[in-house]
């Protein structure tokens, strides 16, 4: 046995020691190109679906009948805001006129003057005159007053 | 690009979205998957990221400027989901992402979703190993042969870093596969 010394007869490839790791990772690629990972069967065709379900799409849909009659009936019930609306302004300014008129129609000047802050010292009465009713003229030549800019009854 | 620009369009507009989204999604959601699952390593936490990817990929394509390709954008988000499950999911257990991410390795062996020898578990456990950037880098690289350029785009990293990475995983891989 001596003769044959105790040197392995077997000879490897030149540099085969030092690129074994990235050869054996090389293998281990190629024999599992998904690296063992799996997946349900038809995995990939339901996620599809699931996610498509989760997106919300804008609408943008075909009229419908119902829609359609929904849409008339804002539009009349608008419609008739608006007409109701108008009505009840006009009312209001035609009560507002009236109000007024019974107001100069009932009150003298000096009723109407003790209701407001205007001030007949402060004021130019006498070029205002038309702003006085006839009640007033007829009261004040009752009393002997006669302001001389009120040419109310010169004609008579 | 032009085509890009154009499928852009498709995406955005209302009466295009539905077809175009639709083709987005049978496009990608394989690779994007795969991308995750090997982040999440768990079919299921895989499988909730890529859901969760491609919605937010629908509702943010209108602010897509398209200085990129519309699949790195994607590739972004679906990184940041799988990242951001897997925080949450160690967050539950009081662990590190990295001790998240070993312990559903060890499971592999019984994983109905895991069909690998004894040799692939060992990879995959080697790979577990690495800390979290290392790992997202390897598996880009090494699996999805992605190049530097487009993993710099991504992850946000420059090429010399990456590469460095890459070169300290791989490192350490043959390491412990060699123990």
């Amino acid at each position: 046995m001596s003769k044959f010394p105790n040197k392995s007869p077997f000879k490897v490839p030149k540099g085969y020691f030092e690129d074994f790791d990235s050869r054996l990772i090389q293998k281990i690629k190629n024999t599992s190109e998904k690296n063992g990972f799996i997946v349900p069967n038809g995995y990939f065709q339901r996620v599809e679906k699931d996610i498509l379900n989760k997106v919300k799409y804008p609408n943008h849909h075909t009229a419908t009948l119902g829609s359609a009659l929904w849409k008339i009936a804002s539009i009349i019930v608008l419609m008739f805001l608006f007409y109701y609306n108008e009505q009840s302004m006009v009312n209001q300014n035609e009560f507002a006129e009236f109000y007024i008129e019974d107001y100069l129609t009932f009150n003298t000047t000096y009723e109407i003057a003790d209701h407001s802050d205007y001030s007949f010292e402060n004021s130019n009465f006498s070029n205002s005159y038309e702003s006085v009713s006839i009640d007033d003229t007829i009261e004040l030549r009752l009393y002997g007053e006669s302001p001389t800019n009120l040419n109310l009854f010169d004609d008579e | 690009m032009e085509s890009q620009n154009q499928f852009l369009k498709a995406l955005t507009s209302k009466e295009t979205q539905e077809v175009a989204f639709k083709k987005l999604v049978v496009d990608y959601k394989e690779r994007l998957y795969w991308h995750i699952r090997k982040i999440l390593i768990d079919h299921d936490d895989a499988d909730d990221a890529l859901q969760n990817t491609f919605v937010k990929v629908y509702e943010n394509i209108g602010k897509f400027k398209g200085n990129s390709s519309i699949y790195t954008w994607m590739y972004k988000i679906a990184t940041n989901e799988a990242l951001n499950l897997l925080g949450k999911k160690s967050k539950q257990l009081g662990i590190s992402n990295e001790e998240w991410v070993e312990k559903k390795t060890d499971l592999l062996e019984s994983d109905v979703y895991f069909d690998g020898d004894a040799m692939l578990i060992k990879l995959q456990k080697a790979i577990a190993s690495l800390p979290e950037k290392q790992r997202i880098v390897f598996n880009m690289r090494y699996y999805e042969e992605m190049k530097y350029e487009k993993m710099s785009e991504i992850l946000g990293t420059s090429v010399g870093a990456l590469k460095a990475s890459y070169h300290h995983a791989m490192t350490k891989i043959k390491n412990i596969i060699n123990e």
